[in-house]
């Protein structure tokens, strides 16, 4: 099913393990760890990234997120179950994601409601988050690399 | 939040909803489309159409009735994933494009009709049809009305 195994390619590895380590760099930073799952499996969700959806998912879940909150994400405007600052997060990953030409980029407001909850670290992780969620789903949706057999934890010493 | 507007309250629009919901549940209940499919097609419509009610009622639902989590967390990118049968992929196919038909969207397209023809029969289209129908219609009063998705239980 998947057309190409980026990982099994001594470059394409490498690569893997620069990236792997700034997520870590992310996933340390003051960021509550909850929103940056919710950002990484909306914009996972947009781009269509079934590999992304199962990973972030399924981390979610074993770092206790509710079944209702990860079903409500792809409708997290229309759901009672997240707080402001996680809209804030929410709409800013939407419109991150949402850039390609006819689309208007990250508006003033969002980007006040961003201002408003998180401060300038937890900004610059939100900003990389955004940015580096949709290179993953590109790597992984144009060597289509299928969701479903994701193990939480299968990547951990990747970092190594 | 409140929903902007209790549509009940227009005797008029509660005498017409009763009917609406009057054909769900005929559907739902009769139709030989497998409840599983049922479950997924509702789904997917719900979450292009950025309904979090309906989102709510039919993930809650659909894990009420058995199917597991992995799927459903999966349907959103149903198309890069290995948990589904080719005949829910149709399926879901055709709910896609059933789903955005809006001006430019080019409709539902001859590959997809014939892929859905190949794994269902008429009456399982027919109901298949009639689902994402209503489903786009359900989505549009919730999200107009603003009703948000959060506090739904499923039935005991």
């Amino acid at each position: 099913m998947e057309r190409f195994d980026l990982l099994a390619n001594e470059l394409g590895a490498k690569i893997a393990k620069r990236i792997y380590n700034v997520a870590v760099l992310v996933e340390k930073s003051p960021l509550p760890k909850a929103t940056q799952d919710l950002v990484m499996l909306r914009a996972s969700q947009i781009n269509g990234c079934g590999f992304c959806v199962d990973y972030h998912t399924k981390d979610a879940t074993v770092a206790g997120e509710s079944a209702t909150r990860i079903h409500l994400v792809a409708a997290w405007r229309e759901s009672t179950v997240f707080t402001e600052a996680e809209r804030a997060a929410l709409a800013l990953a939407e419109e991150g994601t949402r850039i390609a030409d006819d689309h208007r980029g990250v508006s003033d407001e969002t980007w006040a409601e961003v201002r408003r909850h998180y401060d300038d670290d937890q900004i610059v992780a939100l900003v990389t988050l955004v940015a580096l969620i949709n290179a993953n789903n590109r790597l992984n949706v144009i060597v289509r690399k299928p969701g479903g057999s994701y193990e939480p934890g299968m990547f951990a010493d990747m970092a190594n | 939040m409140e929903s902007r507007l209790n549509l009940f309250a227009s005797p008029v629009v509660a005498k017409a909803l009763g009917h609406y919901g009057a054909a769900a549940p005929v559907l739902i209940q009769e139709s030989a489309l497998p409840a599983t499919t049922q479950n997924l097609v509702m789904l997917r419509a719900s979450q292009i159409n950025g309904d979090g009610y309906a989102t709510d009622v039919h993930g809650k639902n659909a894990a009420h009735a058995g199917e597991t989590i992995a799927r459903l967390n999966l349907v959103a990118v149903w198309r890069e994933s290995t948990v589904f049968t080719d005949a829910e992929r149709a399926a879901l196919e055709l709910t896609e494009q059933g789903t955005r038909i809006a001006d430019g969207a080019g409709g539902i397209t001859d590959e997809v009709w014939a892929d859905a023809a190949k794994y269902y029969d008429d009456d399982q289209l027919a109901a298949l049809v009639a689902f994402i129908a209503l489903i786009n219609a359900t989505n549009r009063f919730a999200v107009m009305n603003r009703q948000r998705g959060g506090s739904y239980q499923p039935a005991k």
